[in-house]
Formats: structure tokens, C-alpha cells, sequence
């Protein structure tokens, strides 16, 4: 009987412990899908509605007027395709660049290859504002202000210690073996390097790209001094959408999704590997 | 043997190519603008004025209390991200299914739009329609001016950072958690230990050079961070949130004192790569231990 008591007060805590926790991760979870939910429920939005409180939550009359004049009027596809262009060369340019380093660094195990790998990880360590200053001089005196080769250029040098320090972890998990088998059969270097090394490493490959393509995409900084009116990115693109029409919310929202949609499908598909990014690796 | 040497420099080239012209050149230039006095707009040939934009920034008041803002931003955000990224972590470990739909559900702010975050945020701000100070009205709390107030306004950009951070510190805490071998909380657990000693004395222990490069790698990318500032409060109110990035940005690029703005990025460069050091012989140490 006694035990049968203790047994029930047992559980009754238990079940507390469960509803806190369940309690927790629901008010968690809220809070943070709350802002996105609220950017696409706004986005949808006449400029009135925008502003009405108590505020429109869900079923209401919306309308698609924001999305016609961001794309139609504000120009907002050509900034997309600026985005992509520049989004999609600056991977293309890291990944060629880094996976030659890396092969290089982790298959010839040549004197200070280690601190080598080191020096390129701490240029990851420079704040962008003490490059940027230098660089639009740079860029000033050879031309390059305001065209995508400077903007790639330039989110190259910050992508690039990542990509290299990434690439070398996931080398680092591939035999060498097979290498050295078609090595012996006489391959060249070279060869090895891109038909059998790299198909190896396809999945870490991909992921230091698409992680590459979300750092580019997102970037402001150097978006934003570097290149003006026709050739600004995505990010840029809302800044001025801002200080160019104040506070018409909807086309804000809308512009907003638009920027952070390809980022957000691009995330669910690299969910581990995202984290293995941006932890440089700790995290496999 | 020549030529493995000469391969080595061939694959290793267009790497350190990109990286010296655009890091290590970067750096000799700001080295030679900060020593002079030079203004972008200005037609007025360099003039070599020695340490006196170093000396001027350290003199200068409104650079120190950036650099005090800067901590603050930091700090807060950190503190608050690591115990509510811990928080979830031990609430989520090891239930299965729930701990997998979670998991993609909490990786979506990470890697979204730094800009369009912040605007998303300065809407939800807003002191006069905003659907923040409308949640406050419900339960009965007088609206605030947000982005108005100092105090607030900070707060304001922590909450962004923090909202967007946290789940990266839950995710690298439950994948360091999960990667625990189970005997050490077992024999414990034997031993009486109660959870709170458990966490204290067992896990956290195991965890802290992982909690270290984390918080590390978070700091350094917080005083990077420049969209989140210029989206949300553009510094404001007056300068009260103006953190070390944004104020070299306006120096540089607002009032165009170019040479001043290249000193006080070197500093900021000093900061970070002190900082860097840290997390690289850390990082270091972690590799060794795995």
C-alpha cells in the first residue's frame, strides 16, 4: 500500500517534469518561429493592415500588391539574379581554390603543412571592417568598384579560410589508400587529385559549397560599399528598399522572404553539416 | 623530389594568392593609412603623422565607449545564449523522435539573412503598432519606446542575436553532450548523485573545452557582425548602440576620417585575433584529446 503511494507520487512528478519540459521547448519553439511567421503574415499586408492594431493574425483579406511592386517596380529579380551570380561564382571560385590547397596540405605532409593550415584559419579571424577600408582603396584605383569580379573577389576572402579548414576535415576522414593505389599505376598528381580524390569527397564537397553559397548570400558589408544601385546583392537590396520608401512593411516583408527562402531550403537539406560549418568542423 | 616540391607550390598557389592580396596586403595598407592622415574625399596628399591616430583613438571617448558597448553586446548575448542553449540541450537529450523534429526546427534562424532578420525585428520593435508592445498590452505591461531607449535599444539587438545564435550553441552542445561516453553518469547516478550534481561535476566538466570554442567562435562572429546594427537600430538611439564595427564603418564611410577609421579597425584587429589565438591553441588542445 505504502509502496504503491510512493509510487504514485513518483509518477505524479514525473509527469510534472514532462509537462515543464514540454512547456519549455512549445514557449521555445514560439518564440522562435514567431518573427518568420510574423514576415510572411505581414508580407501580405495593404500598408493599413500593416499597421492595425489589434493586428491581423491569420485570416484576413491579404493582398499580392507587395509582391507586383517589389519585383515589378523596385527591381527586386535583378537583385536576386545579382545575388546568385555572385553567390554562385564566389563557391565556384573557393572550391577550386581550396581543394587544390587542401590536397596539397593534407597529402604531402610537407614542413609546416599543420601551421600553414593554421595561418590560413586565423585569416578567418580579421574583421571584415579592417578589410573592407583597405580593399575599396584597392578597388578604387583598379576599376573594380561596382562589378561582380570585386564583389566575388572580395566574399572569396572570407569564405575562403572556412572552406579550406572545412575541406581539410572532411579529407581527413577518406582513405588514402585508393590514392595511393592509382598512384602506383601511374597516375599524375593531378589526376588523382580530381578523378579520385574528389568524387571521394563528393557529400563534404557539396556541403563546403552550399555553406559557402549561404555566407555570400548573406553578406552585407561588403555588398554594400563595394557595389551600388544596379549591381547591389539581395541584403543590399532591402537596405534601400528602407531608406527609400520608410516604413511600407509589407514590400520590407516581402523582400525579407525573399532573401532568407533559398537560405532556409538550402539549411533543412544541410542541417549537420551546417553546424559542422560553422563550428569550423568541432561538430562532426 | 624538385618536382613535388614544385606541385605542392602549384596547388597551394591561387589559395595563398587571394589570401595574401586580400588579408596580409589589407593590412600593411591600413598599417601605412593609419600612420597618416588622409581623408577619402579630400584631394590632400598623405602627410605621415606618426602614432597620433592610435593615440587619439584611446584618447577618444566615444571610441572607448564603443569598445565598453561592444563587450556588453557580447557578453549578454553570449551568457544568454549558452544558458538557454544547455537549457534545451539537457531538455532535449536522448527522446528520440522529438529530439530529431526539434532539431530541424531549431537550426532555421541560424543561417538566415542577418539584414532581413533585423528588419523583421525593427518591425516587431516598433513602439506604436508593433506586435511586441501589442503582446505586452495583453497581459496587462504598458507599451515601451523599444528602439528609443538606450537601455531597451540593446537589449534590443541582444534579443536579435540571441534568437538567431541559440540554437547553434544547442546544437554543439547536444552533439557534445550525445558524444559523452555513458559509464562516468552511470557509475554517478549509482552513487546517488542527484541531476544538478550530475550536470555540475560530470557533464559540464567533460564539456568545457567544447563550450569554450564555441563561445569563442560566437564572440568572434557577434563583433564581426555588422547587418544586424545597421538593420535594427542603425546605432541609435544617438550612439548608443553603435558597437565597434558599425562606428569604424560610419568613421570611415560617413564622415570619410579614413586614416582615423584604419587605426581604430587595427585596434578592433588586435581584439580579434588575441581572441583567435585563444580559440586556435584550444582547438588545438581539442583535437589532441579526441
Amino acid at each position: 500500500m505504502v509502496s504503491e503511494k510512493k509510487k504514485n507520487k513518483k509518477s505524479l512528478r514525473k509527469r510534472w517534469a514532462i509537462s515543464g519540459k514540454a512547456l519549455f521547448i512549445g514557449g521555445y519553439t514560439v518564440f522562435l518561429l514567431f518573427p518568420i511567421y510574423w514576415a510572411i503574415v505581414t508580407s501580405f499586408k495593404t500598408r493599413l493592415q500593416a499597421y492595425q492594431i489589434p493586428p491581423l493574425w491569420l485570416f484576413f483579406k491579404g493582398t499580392l500588391s507587395n509582391y507586383y511592386s517589389l519585383f515589378v517596380m523596385r527591381g527586386f529579380s535583378n537583385f536576386f539574379l545579382n545575388s546568385f551570380i555572385v553567390a554562385t561564382f564566389t563557391t565556384l571560385l573557393v572550391i577550386l581554390c581550396a581543394f587544390p590547397a587542401v590536397y596539397a596540405i593534407n597529402r604531402f605532409k610537407f614542413r609546416h603543412a599543420e601551421n600553414l593550415a593554421f595561418w590560413i584559419l586565423s585569416t578567418y579571424m580579421f574583421p571584415p571592417i579592417a578589410i573592407v577600408i583597405p580593399i575599396y582603396m584597392l578597388f578604387l584605383s583598379y576599376g573594380l568598384l561596382n562589378t561582380y569580379i570585386g564583389l566575388i573577389l572580395a566574399h572569396t576572402t572570407f569564405n575562403l579560410p572556412i572552406a579550406v579548414w572545412l575541406l581539410r576535415t572532411y579529407m581527413m576522414e577518406i582513405p588514402v589508400e585508393v590514392e595511393e593505389a592509382a598512384q602506383i599505376d601511374g597516375c599524375s598528381t593531378f589526376r588523382v587529385m580530381f578523378k579520385i580524390t574528389m568524387p571521394i569527397m563528393k557529400p563534404g564537397l557539396i556541403a563546403t559549397s552550399l555553406l559557402c553559397f549561404i555566407f555570400s548570400w548573406n553578406e552585407y558589408l561588403f555588398a554594400s560599399t563595394l557595389v551600388s544601385r544596379e549591381k547591389e546583392t539581395l541584403p543590399v537590396g532591402i537596405g534601400s528598399l528602407w531608406t527609400d520608401i520608410g516604413l511600407e512593411w509589407g514590400e520590407i516583408g516581402v523582400a525579407t522572404l525573399l532573401t532568407i527562402t533559398p537560405v532556409l531550403i538550402i539549411t533543412l537539406f544541410l542541417q549537420k553539416h551546417l553546424i559542422r560549418g560553422l563550428s569550423l568542423g568541432v561538430i562532426k | 623530389m624538385k618536382r613535388k616540391g614544385l606541385t605542392i607550390i602549384l596547388l597551394l598557389l591561387p589559395t595563398m594568392s587571394i589570401l595574401l592580396a586580400t588579408t596580409i596586403y589589407p593590412l600593411i595598407y591600413s598599417i601605412y593609412l593609419s600612420l597618416g592622415e588622409w581623408r577619402l574625399t579630400f584631394p590632400k596628399p598623405y602627410t605621415f603623422i606618426g602614432m597620433s591616430n592610435f593615440i587619439n583613438a584611446f584618447m577618444d571617448i566615444f571610441f572607448l565607449a564603443s569598445i565598453a558597448r561592444t563587450g556588453y553586446y557580447v557578453g549578454f548575448s553570449v551568457l544568454i545564449e549558452c544558458v538557454l542553449g544547455l537549457a534545451l540541450a539537457l531538455t532535449l537529450q536522448g527522446t528520440g523522435t522529438w529530439k530529431k523534429i526539434f532539431k530541424s526546427i531549431f537550426i532555421i534562424p541560424i543561417a538566415l539573412t542577418p539584414v532581413g532578420v533585423g528588419y523583421i525585428f525593427r518591425f516587431m520593435y516598433q513602439a506604436d503598432f508593433g506586435i511586441i508592445n501589442y503582446l505586452l498590452s495583453c497581459v496587462g505591461i504598458s507599451g515601451k519606446k523599444w528602439l528609443a531607449d538606450p537601455v531597451l535599444a540593446m537589449f534590443a539587438l541582444c534579443s536579435l542575436d540571441i534568437w538567431q545564435w541559440t540554437p547553434f550553441i544547442f546544437l554543439c552542445l547536444l552533439a557534445g553532450i550525445e558524444s559523452l561516453p555513458p559509464e562516468l553518469d552511470e557509475a554517478a547516478q549509482i552513487d546517488g548523485a542527484s541531476k544538478w550534481q550530475l550536470l555540475r561535476y560530470i557533464t559540464l566538466p567533460q564539456l568545457k573545452l567544447l563550450i569554450m570554442i564555441v563561445l569563442f567562435i560566437r564572440i568572434l562572429w557577434i563583433m564581426k557582425g555588422y547587418a544586424p546594427v545597421r538593420a535594427l537600430t542603425e546605432g541609435g538611439p544617438g550612439q548608443h548602440t553603435a558597437v565597434l564595427t558599425f562606428k569604424i564603418f560610419n568613421q570611415a564611410f560617413l564622415y570619410y576620417s579614413t586614416s582615423y577609421a584604419a587605426a581604430q579597425s587595427l585596434i578592433m584587429l588586435g581584439v580579434m585575433l588575441t581572441i583567435g589565438i585563444v580559440i586556435i591553441s584550444k582547438y588545438k588542445k581539442y583535437m589532441k584529446e579526441k
